[in-house]
């Protein structure tokens, strides 16, 4: 049996995931991006001083992320990284922290959770009082449209909006970012409003996702302290009584009843949704990695690119994770941008001379101008290059930054996970991902509160801006963190002083990319394989509604306006 | 629709004056009883489809102002029918065939709000007709964006073409190979939009922006659903939101007008030497300000790129370039590129016109004298 998912909706428009099932379980899986813009291409003979606006318009989610990569290879490309003054950093980290939140709060209440309260989890979870109990809080929460969680979630990114557009002048589509620094200069004012805005969107996001516990207590046992005081917590819960104010908050609620290891192997708990048995990979360094770039700057003048001693210079480490369980035993290894390519193999692009895979600085490759080579079923199937780290395709995203963080939560409870009993879950799964968004939904709160209370100044004679002017022949790259992974810019100045080339690899070409050369499937098309259509298996009349399909690729937050990439040589 | 006009129990000259006037916060909650009662009667649905775009304006209209766009339609009643980001169901096929019903196949839910007809259309993004006439470069439940697009017009009773790249195809209208236009324009032609491409000819009203503000977009449709002809410009935009350039209330206005002119970022003043477009951009983004009124470009210091106009983005890049230097109309010849920027508003004017709005009207020259 063949199932298409086109268009998979609630998330960016134009993703297409066909999957074969064999006895009920998918044997083969491909991931199609189905629009193509072409913003590189758009990019060549223009200014390299307008590529931060012009390439925030990839994405409307993403903007201010696209702005950032773009005005860092940028000061790359001059040589200006380490003058670009610390209220500029300040400044950006904050829009980046705002934009940032938003998006884990429009992806998990408008995109991923709606899915928790399908009528197929109300058939299921009545044969027990708790599971009634379950249900009860699923519909209520997360139904879309109506559901509590989602218009908490509105009333968050109008908050979150707000805060952004003080700095930024307008949000989406900032023009604060640009090359050397910042535009704006709040004033004391700016801040005290901002510092309200954190409050509020503080409250919200308590509320929502902890529900009893404070932000910070949270973060004190679990993340400074383990995922054991989770585990812990969670087990001391009323379990008579599923609401916020009994502390089953979104991330207590999804953390103990979206695990069958939790709930059902060692609680005996008789309702539970199994997304921990989901979306998994196999466990092979040469299939699949953790990669990450590094992101929002420690406060202090300049910062180092990614090639020099970039680990001092963000706060959250750049760093890969080979897919082996046992590699989060020892640190991440260093990131090494150098060993960045990108195939063509099964995507509508021609390579210019037969190469297999470019370095994205050196890439010359042709879109098919043929509507007859735009098909969905052969052997080109995406416009989604297929970017590789060295050999090894990639998981990008909020679960590689913490694995690759070494976050103590998600660690631990991928240690239990793997370890359960020699069965072993997969320690990546549609569980571990959506826990780490959570989770870092708080850690970004933690970290905008800093910034703002700290870090944030007000005041006429400080400098927010160097002057940086690309130089003919010079090239340069920006790798930073956006919300759903890890984004890169790379930049080359023509002799005439005009952009000659310009590549984008952004989260969702990592994660919805399509097979490469050596036929070795991207991480969305590796987690589907071995799925059935329902976290239970098979359930009569699920392939119209295969719910469990819908769980692994949106747990991935793929977003095709910012995947798909190419260049014209 | 005539017997509308009488439901918000206001003219629709008063509509309008009230709707420009205010934000949409302060105009639907005044208001709201009288719309939604009006709405209610013509049982409205909203169809909202994305073709070439980021996805900005979405983001802007969740993003907005205050009450965000679902509150909003939810207050005024409307019912948001289809858009693929925020629906329930998604497209499935079963060994190729379309499965299950309205309930959960997004693909069938369209063609039944297409059959029934009677919606307001929303579209956001260009329409590709590339490569070849086939229109994949953009394509949704295995049928390109060009085709949902011509199935689903002649059946709304009224088009809102929502941010720069539906208006007038916008940054997707720049790769020339993916042929992409605007509903009723291709930057500034009529002629090569889709409405005449495809031979369609319902009423098209333009929300532009990249992204536009979401009360352009509220309180347009509050006017169409209260049975208003909204009165439009040359370019189909509603007079009363892009009737003025942005110079004209700019927070640095005062700024501009002493020659107060900053030649770096940051600097506190106007920002005519950095490229700003104001003078050249036609909105109320001053007056109305972004996000619940907090701020807007200028104010942050960045300039504006004119992101509502019909020749945006080509014709204002390098967008730090001032206005009136040569390089910024690119290859098109001064005068007639000059024309073309600034439109109906300026016809006949060559580049000393634009050069005499920007700067002529402080009665003198930049006192730092146009360094870049
Ligand atoms: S030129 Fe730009 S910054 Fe200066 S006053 Fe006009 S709109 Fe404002
Ligand atoms: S100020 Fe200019 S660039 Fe900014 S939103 Fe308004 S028209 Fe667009």
């Amino acid at each position: 049996m063949r199932i298409t998912l086109d268009p998979l909706t609630r998330l960016s428009s134009g993703l297409r995931i066909s999957v074969e099932l064999k006895d009920g379980f998918v044997v083969s899986a491909g991931c199609s991006g189905m629009v193509y813009r072409g913003l590189e291409q758009m990019l060549l003979n223009k200014s390299p001083m307008d590529a931060p606006y012009f390439t925030q318009r990839i994405c409307g989610m993403c903007s201010s992320f696209h702005a950032t990569a773009s005005a860092s290879a940028i000061e790359s490309a001059c040589e200006a990284t380490g003058t670009v003054p610390k209220d500029a950093l300040v400044i950006r980290n904050v829009l980046n922290g705002f934009g940032w939140l938003k998006s884990h709060l429009e992806h998990l209440y408008l995109g991923f959770m709606p899915d928790l309260a399908d009528p197929m989890y109300r058939d299921i979870l009545n044969s027990s009082d708790l599971g009634n109990l379950l249900w009860k809080e699923l519909k209520n929460r997360y139904a879309s449209p109506g559901g509590e969680a989602c218009s908490d979630a509105l009333r968050c990114i109008r908050s979150i909006s707000r805060a952004e557009g003080i700095l930024g002048g307008r949000s989406p589509g900032s023009p604060v970012i640009v090359p050397g620094g910042v535009t704006s200069r709040p004033t004391r004012g700016d801040i005290y409003v901002l510092k309200d805005c954190v409050e509020d969107i503080k409250a919200i996001v308590q509320k929502r996702l902890l529900g009893a516990l404070s932000i910070e207590e949270w973060l004190e046992s679990t993340h400074d302290n383990g995922g054991e005081h989770a585990f812990k917590y969670l087990e001391s819960l009323s379990r008579d009584d599923l609401s916020e104010e009994k502390g089953w908050g979104d991330l207590p609620l999804f953390m103990m009843f979206c695990s069958r290891m939790l709930a059902k192997d060692t609680l005996s708990l008789p309702a539970y949704i199994g997304l921990d048995e989901l979306g998994g990979y196999p466990l092979d360094d040469q299939l699949i990695g953790f990669l990450s770039y590094g992101s929002f700057y420690q406060v202090r003048d300049g910062y180092a690119p990614v090639e020099d001693s970039q680990a001092g210079s963000f706060v959250l480490p750049a760093g890969f994770t080979p897919g082996g369980l046992q590699n989060i035993n020892s640190a991440a290894d260093r990131l090494d941008p150098g060993l960045i390519v990108e195939h063509v193999y099964a995507s509508f692009y021609e390579d210019g001379e037969g190469r297999t895979s470019e370095a994205p600085m050196d890439e010359e490759t042709v879109t098919v101008e043929k509507a007859d080579a735009i098909g969905y079923d052969g052997i080109k199937y995406s416009f989604i290059k297929a970017p590789r780290y060295g050999r090894v395709p990639c998981e990008t995203g909020p679960l590689a930054r913490l694995i690759n963080s070494r976050e103590n939560l998600i660690v631990d409870t991928m240690r239990k996970l793997g370890g359960y009993k020699s069965a072993g879950y997969p320690m990546a799964s549609v569980y571990t991902r959506t826990l780490a968004r959570m989770q870092e939904a708080l850690l970004l709160c933690r970290m905008l509160q800093g910034w703002i209370d700290d870090d944030l100044e007000a005041g006429d004679g400080i400098r927010r801006c160097v002057h940086v002017s690309p130089k003919p022949g010079s090239s340069g790259r920006g790798l930073i963190e956006a919300p759903r992974g890890a984004l890169g810019h790379w930049l080359r100045v023509g002799d005439d002083g005009r952009i000659s080339n310009y590549q984008v690899v952004a989260p969702t070409t990592w994660n919805a990319s399509p097979k490469c050369g050596e036929m070795k499937s991207g991480p969305i098309e590796l987690a589907l394989l071995g799925c059935q259509t329902t976290p239970y298996g098979y359930v009569p009349g699920s392939e119209a509604n295969p719910v469990g399909l819908y769980h692994v690729v949106r747990s991935f937050d793929p977003c095709v306006s910012c995947a798909v990439h190419v260049i014209r040589g | 629709m005539d017997d509308l006009k009488n439901g918000p129990n206001m003219t629709r000259r008063a509509f309008l004056a009230a709707a420009a006037a205010v934000g949409a916060a302060a105009f639907l909650y005044s208001n709201a009883p009288g719309v939604a009662a009006a709405i209610e009667k013509s049982g409205k649905r909203l169809l909202w489809l994305r073709g070439s775009g980021c996805g900005g304006c979405t983001a802007s209209m969740l993003s907005g102002g205050n009450p965000e766009v679902l509150t909003a339609l939810n207050k005024i009643k409307l019912e948001l029918a289809y858009h693929d980001g925020l629906m329930g169901q998604q497209g499935v096929f079963v060994d190729g065939s379309p499965a299950g019903d309205s309930g959960h196949n997004s693909n069938i839910r369209l063609d039944e709000l297409v059959d029934e007809g009677g919606y307001v259309l929303v579209v956001e993004g260009a329409i590709p007709n590339g490569p070849e006439g086939s229109g994949r470069y953009c394509m949704s439940g295995a049928t390109p964006f060009k085709q949902i697009f011509m199935n689903a017009a002649p059946g709304a009773s009224c088009i809102i073409a929502l941010g720069t790249c539906a208006s007038y195809g916008g940054i997707s209208r720049s790769l020339k190979v993916a042929d992409a236009t605007g509903v009723s324009f291709s930057g500034t032609s009529r002629m090569e939009g889709a409405m005449a491409r495809y031979g369609l000819n319902n009423n098209v009203i333009n929300v532009p922006g990249c992204p536009p503000n979401p009360d352009w977009l509220l309180l347009t449709l509050a006017d169409v659903l209260s049975g208003a002809d909204v009165e439009v410009d040359a370019y189909g935009r509603p007079k009363a939101f892009f009737g003025s350039a942005v110079h004209e209330s700019c927070p640095r206005r005062g700024a501009f007008d002493r020659a107060l002119r900053d030649d770096g970022f940051s600097e506190g003043n106007c920002l005519y030497n950095l490229g700003c477009k104001g003078t050249l951009a036609f909105a109320d983004c001053p007056t109305r300000r972004w996000n619940d009124g907090g701020s807007m470009c200028t104010q942050s210091g960045g300039p504006c790129v004119a992101c509502v106009e019909p020749s945006f983005p080509d014709a204002f890049m390098p967008f730090f370039s001032k206005v009136e230097s040569r390089g910024i109309l690119g290859d098109v010849d001064v005068d007639t590129g000059a024309k073309i920027i600034i439109g109906a508003t300026v016809i006949g004017a060559g580049i000393h016109a634009v050069k005499r709005l920007a700067i002529g009207e402080s009665g003198r020259e930049d006192e730092k004298g146009g360094k870049r």
